[in-house]
């Protein structure tokens, strides 16, 4: 008999037990003599006695029903049940519940599962015996319980369709929103009917707790793995500035969405050598980010770094070489020789890199023009490398475009100003990092409570004595 | 006799339960355990006396039996005062025990020598006037009366004020309601006092049912103590409200069936016992059931609140913002704990837990390593209240940090969420709402609806960072197309010599694995495969940064090792510390139908020899790179002359450690038996075989990257006059494929008269040989097709003196073990 006709019968049994202990003692251990009492005394020694007797009973009818509980769900063929349903409530993710399955369901219990995400068509998991392995139960299963099936519980038959009896059936299975958890177990019918409630509310409950972790992993990997990506870029840019004769150096690097495709780079290459570079691939986030490193790469690993033509053509080279429709840079390539005190540069479309030289009546920009078209994309023709005297004190400012389009609230880029001008006179006698940081202030003095649209990175070197 | 049995029952139940009471207050518990005692011995003696009257015992021995219970009265009622007077104290004040010595010995004289036995059968007592003379017809006033007036009403009554009064100046409101608790025994004990001395005008002999209410007593009280919830005005509606529909209208209505039949009982015994039997069993059936019925509704739910509580956190909408969730939470434990307040603390990411939540303002901040932390975990202590602290002997070397804390943190019970020995967060409850403690069943429903605590903190560990989702999910559709482009581009094998057939299946949208072709010239390919360390997008990043600068080191480089050691000199310094390639590098010279190849580190390199049918395993030694500055004398050439129908079929670990559904691993005897079955297959159509064999026996979504590379040898007639040609063009270029070589020969007859020659790693590859090559061996040059206008030349093999080379190795091993030393740091 299930727990819950145990349960009723429990409760006729203690319903009839007051009204036996009631009569019994009201008829039997009453005298006669308080017969002839009043009513209303006689009354209340009746409700005095009954409370008694319904006290007590109802004690006992506590103590009987868990006494049944345990002795239904935790011993015998339900307590398998039981102990998998109690389990379930700390699996996390589908290994927990595969590894469950194991201990439980097959190893103590005698049964054979196969779980099926019906929707996918796709086993998650399945007993390692002959039935559950066999190709046409799978087949026949998914035949006859669609994903549509009803959530709930269903007895399985001989045939593996649907019974209405428990006691005809060979197992069950568990249908909740497709997910179905077949359970062949050939002494069904020895289950208490009572189990099944409270295990189809665990197994919803285990489906949407998977989901839910299942999802916040997905983000705690994917936010892993967005900052590994941008350490990774990172570390591709110089970690800290190199120290170089006669030259000093500041860089500023801002992306936007984590990742970007701006880079810049200092190679010693001599005691009075060094290549600077910056550059900015077309497009933004990961997919700039991939061609940036390539780039940044690419180029250090040229082993004959003073043959800028030669570096601009393996940089056009390697990107052409990725075979991508839209991918390109700008990117400014230059040799500073603190000896001949010269900078001879390549300025692949590059905007806005100045020497800012100190004059008689102040400071004065000297723009170090384009020469090269853009590289990556259109066949390179004719590129060369001009070259300009440097003085003593100079200031070398590379940027992005990222720097000069930034746009105050009626949408005037940087650029345009004339306090951008302004700011880099005044600044350019300053140190290097001092420039950078009153540039910075400037673009987010400029940018007010507008939102950046480019990533921003600059690099400034001076020319020191 | 009925009576005696009564007593003799009561007897064995008031001793049963004094062994069975356990409540937190210790003195207090020892006090209602003597009086449940006291009233169990009472109820045994009273049945001796019974049976001393039912079966005519001595006269004086049956009187000094109820003399004995009439001291006994005066001890249980001294109890009762001596447990009023220090009631909620740990320990009875010397005063209170005096008190109580003189209280019984004052009950013993008056009972013993004042106090006489009247009626033995009906247990009435009698005694002289307390006064004599005038004063006694001024106070009529008996001893008997005395005695019972001061020790059942007077005694026990005083004492019941001043523990009110103590306990409304205590201002606890659970100490008031235990006082109350016992009040209200009192009062239901004197109730049943006038009512049983009511009864006994009628029926004297019911006088012996007494000692059932000094049990009754004693048994309310033990409630009083061992409940330490406060019933709020809802939970004393429902109390109230059940006790009526379970026992109250039950009771008066089966008395009135009872007094309104009465009259039949004189016309017919039979059918007044049926007529009162079935409508009292009626009358309890109906209100049974209503009482089930009231059960069900919510708000009239019992005090065992675990699966309505259950009920309410399973439906918890993760999706909502944190702070909707976290609300929710507070209204859960609001609802059923009747926690007035929650406070969330959450890893910051800087080694300390920061308020993710709270709702009364608190601020603070607890440091991950702290060692209470650390004891919490070590002890499996994840839910702890706060007088836990103080009784829990494994705390004991954190009790005052965690003291601190519960005050720090204004709270009275804590749940710790981690996730193995990491913290997620601990969720802080206030002090509940009715002002009690929370108790041992509140622990037992958290600890087994811990799962749902762990969601609630693994959400708020991670939710701070879902907008990144957005983005990079964003990101990844994005350069999942470059990526997969950039994978895709490679110069496909056109011979008819050879057949490639490739697959790469990432696992999560983009992978760090890669297969590359690249076209030399017309009879030298270079094939790679491998994977770069790592997962995800990073993985990717420097997987396309590797396969483009490999192409770009081929520009200068014309020495087959010297181009893995430059990969290898690349990964270890410009790519982020730690990356590692496990690949193979292959170099085909179909003129001499040769396959040179280093492995580095690739797990599977199988060989199907078609004149055997057979598939051995010839990868041997391999060493990954980018763990030593060096690979040059680790790595080695070996080369491998293939025949017609010969199949090198190479893959990435992904495939041989995936696992099924039931834990077996795939492994290479899977892949073995993949190339035998379908050899006869082009090899686009082998990988996919393979493939196929691998989702079927998986049956579940992919563990990890897969990548193969299947090349089958077509046979030598295919050469074609082009090819030649090219050669011939090509003659100037030279690419130096070998050094240390050894050379791989599937002949199997050449094989079985090579095997003394057979290095001990190629105890699986009966087809491998150490013969060295000529180490000039030339190679035409890649430089056509990749357009290198560096001038090329021809590298010398780098022939290692053994003395170096062993030094070389060990200094490469020294590095390989600092590489490790600092990966582990790292971790």
């Amino acid at each position: 008999m299930m727990l819950k006709g145990k349960k009723r019968i429990v409760s006729l049994a203690c319903c009839i037990l007051v009204a036996m202990f009631f009569l019994i003692v009201s008829y039997y251990f009453l005298p006669r003599t308080l017969i002839m009492v009043p009513v209303a005394t006689l009354y209340l020694v009746e409700v005095v006695i009954f409370l008694f007797v319904q006290v007590i009973v109802d004690t006992a009818y506590k103590k009987a029903n868990q006494y049944l509980e345990r002795k239904t769900l935790y011993t015998g063929e339900t307590s398998f049940l039981q102990k998998f349903i109690d389990s379930i409530r700390f699996c996390y993710s589908y290994d927990d519940f595969y590894k469950i399955i194991q201990d439980i369901l097959e190893v103590t219990a005698d049964c054979s599962v196969i779980y099926i995400d019906s929707k996918k068509n796709y086993v998650l998991y399945s007993s390692p015996d002959k039935l559950t392995s066999d190709p046409k139960t799978l087949a026949k299963l998914t035949q006859n319980f669609p994903s549509t099936w009803q959530d709930g519980v269903t007895y399985l038959g001989h045939h593996l369709g649907v019974v209405s009896k428990y006691r005809k059936a060979r197992g069950f299975f568990l249908s909740s929103e497709g997910i179905h958890l077949f359970i062949f177990c050939r002494y069904t019918r020895l289950f208490d009917l009572g189990i099944y409630k409270p295990f189809f509310a665990e197994f919803e409950r285990f489906q949407k707790r998977t989901a839910t972790i299942s999802g916040l992993s997905e983000v705690a990997g994917l936010s892993k793995e967005w900052e590994q990506l941008a350490e990774t870029q990172r570390l591709f840019l110089p970690q800290e500035m190199p120290n170089l004769h006669r030259l000093k150096v500041a860089a500023y690097f801002r992306p936007l969405v984590n990742v970007s495709g701006d880079y810049y780079s200092i190679l010693p290459i001599d005691k009075h050598k060094t290549l600077l570079m910056l550059g900015d691939v077309s497009g933004k986030g990961l997919p700039a980010a991939l061609i940036m490193g390539l780039v940044m790469n690419t180029v250090k690993i040229i082993e004959d770094k003073e043959d800028l033509v030669s570096i601009i053509y393996a940089v056009d080279k390697a990107i052409k070489g990725m075979k991508l429709q839209d991918k390109y840079t700008v990117l400014f390539l230059s040799i500073v020789d603190t000896q001949k005190m010269t900078i001879r540069y390549v300025n692949a479309s590059m905007s806005d890199p100045l020497i800012v030289t100190r004059a008689p009546d102040g400071y004065r920009i000297k723009p170090l023009s384009s020469n090269c078209g853009v590289v990556g994309i259109l066949d390179l023709d004719n590129v060369h490398v001009d070259e300009q005297r440097l003085f003593r004190d100079d200031l070398i400012l590379f940027a992005s475009d990222g720097v000069s389009e930034v746009m105050d609230d009626e949408g005037v880029e940087l650029g345009d100003t004339e306090k951008y001008t302004e700011t880099i006179k005044e600044s350019a006698s300053k140190q290097p990092q001092e420039f950078v940081d009153d540039i910075v202030n400037l673009i987010f003095e400029h940018k007010g409570n507008n939102k950046l649209h480019d990533d921003i990175t600059m690099m400034v070197t001076k020319v020191v004595n | 006799m009925t009576y005696l049995i009564l007593n003799l029952l009561l007897g064995i139940f008031a001793i049963w339960c004094s062994t069975h009471v356990v409540t937190k207050d210790a003195e207090n518990e020892s006090a209602v355990i003597n009086l449940l005692m006291i009233s169990g011995a009472i109820a045994f003696i009273m049945a001796g006396a019974n049976a001393l009257i039912i079966y005519n015992g001595p006269v004086r021995f049956t009187e000094i039996v109820e003399h004995v219970l009439l001291l006994l009265d005066v001890v249980f009622f001294s109890l009762v005062a001596q447990y009023f007077l220090s009631f909620q104290k740990s320990k009875v004040s010397f005063f209170v025990k005096l008190l109580t010595f003189i209280f019984i010995a004052a009950g013993a004289y008056v009972s013993i020598a004042k106090i006489s036995i009247e009626n033995l059968r009906e247990f009435t007592i009698t005694s002289l006037p307390v006064f004599t003379g005038n004063l006694a017809i001024l106070i009529p006033i008996t001893w008997e009366q005395v005695f019972i007036g001061f020790y059942k009403f007077a005694l026990p009554g005083f004492s019941m004020i001043i523990m009110l009064l103590k306990s409304e100046n205590s201002n606890s409101r659970l100490s008031l309601q235990k006082a109350s608790i016992n009040v209200l025994g009192m009062v239901f004990y004197w109730l049943g006092y006038l009512f049983l001395m009511y009864c006994i005008k009628r029926l004297p002999m019911l006088k012996v049912m007494y000692p059932f209410f000094y049990a009754a007593l004693a048994l309310i009280f033990v409630r009083s103590l061992s409940h330490n919830k406060i019933y709020d005005f809802t939970a004393l509606t429902t109390l109230v409200l059940k006790a009526i529909v379970r026992f109250v209208i039950p009771a008066f209505s089966c008395a009135l069936i009872y007094v309104v039949l009465r009259p039949m009982y004189n016309k017919s015994h039979g059918l007044y016992v049926v007529l009162v039997f079935g409508f009292t069993l009626l009358a309890v059936y109906i209100f049974a059931f209503l009482s089930r019925m009231l059960s069900k509704f919510s708000n009239l739910r019992s005090a065992q609140y675990d699966t309505a509580f259950e009920e309410a956190l399973s439906q918890i909408n993760y999706d909502a913002e944190s702070k909707e969730v976290c609300d929710n939470l507070l209204a859960i434990f609001k609802n059923y704990v009747s926690t007035q307040n929650m406070t969330v603390l959450t890893d910051n990411g800087n080694n300390e837990l920061s308020v993710a939540y709270t709702s009364n303002e608190n601020n603070f901040t607890v440091n991950i390593n702290s060692r209470f932390i650390d004891v919490l975990l070590n002890t499996n202590t994840f839910i702890l209240f706060k007088e836990d602290v103080a009784v829990n002997h494994e705390l004991q070397e954190v009790r005052a940090e965690l003291d601190e804390l519960f005050i720090k943190s204004k709270s009275e019970a804590i749940i710790v969420m981690n996730e193995g020995s990491h913290v997620l967060g601990i969720i802080f409850l206030g002090e509940k709402r009715t002002g009690g403690s929370y108790d041992d069943y509140d622990k037992v429903v958290f600890t087994k609806l811990y799962s749902y605590f762990f969601v609630f903190g693994y959400y708020m560990k991670n939710i701070a960072n879902a907008s990144v989702v957005g983005t990079v999910n964003r990101e990844i559709r994005m350069s999942a197309q470059i990526i997969t482009s950039i994978q895709e581009n490679m110069d496909y094998l056109n011979n008819p010599k050879m057949d490639a057939g490739y697959l790469m299946v990432p696992a999560h949208n983009i992978g760090g694995e890669f297969v590359d072709m690249i076209h030399l010239t017309a009879t030298r390919h270079i094939f790679v495969i491998g994977s770069v360390s790592g997962k995800g997008i990073s993985a990717s990043m420097s997987m396309v940064i590797m396969k483009s600068i490999i192409r770009t080191y081929l520009a200068t480089t014309h020495d087959f090792k010297k181009l893995v050691q430059k990969v290898n000199e690349f990964i270890r310094f410009n790519l982020p510390k730690g990356t590692f390639f496990a690949g193979l590098f292959c170099l085909m010279d179909f003129k001499t139908d040769t396959l040179y190849y280093i492995n580095c580190g690739i797990p599977t390199m199988l060989l199907y020899t078609q004149a055997y049918s057979n598939v051995i395993e010839i990868q041997g030694k391999g060493y990954v790179l980018g763990f030593v500055k060096n690979i040059m004398p680790i790595a080695k050439v070996k080369q491998m002359h293939l025949n017609p129908g010969d199949i090198v079929g190479v893959s990435t670990n992904g495939l041989i450690d995936s696992h099924s559904l039931r834990g077996e691993q795939f492994g290479k005897d899977r892949l073995k038996q993949a190339i035998t079955d379908n050899f006869m297959y082009p090899a686009s159509r082998m990988v996919s075989f393979a493939m196929d064999s691998l989702k079927h026996f998986m049956s579940k979504e992919l563990e990890s990257d897969i990548t193969m590379l299947f090349l089958k040898y077509m046979g030598k007639d295919a050469v074609v006059a082009e090819d030649e040609e090219s050669v011939a063009e090509d003659g100037n270029d030279e690419f130096n494929a070998e050094s240390e070589d050894e050379a791989v020969e599937p002949s199997v007859e050449e094989n079985v008269s090579e095997q003394d020659e057979t290095s001990s790693e190629s105890l699986e590859q009966p087809s491998v040989d150490n013969n060295e090559l000529d180490s000039n061996m030339e190679i035409p040059n890649m430089d056509s097709v990749v357009d290198s206008n560096v001038d090329d030349t021809i590298d010398e093999s780098i022939d290692f003196p053994i003395e170096e080379s062993v030094d070389t190795m060990s200094d490469n091993l020294n590095e390989m073990e600092d590489f490790f030393d600092e990966s582990l740091k790292n971790l």
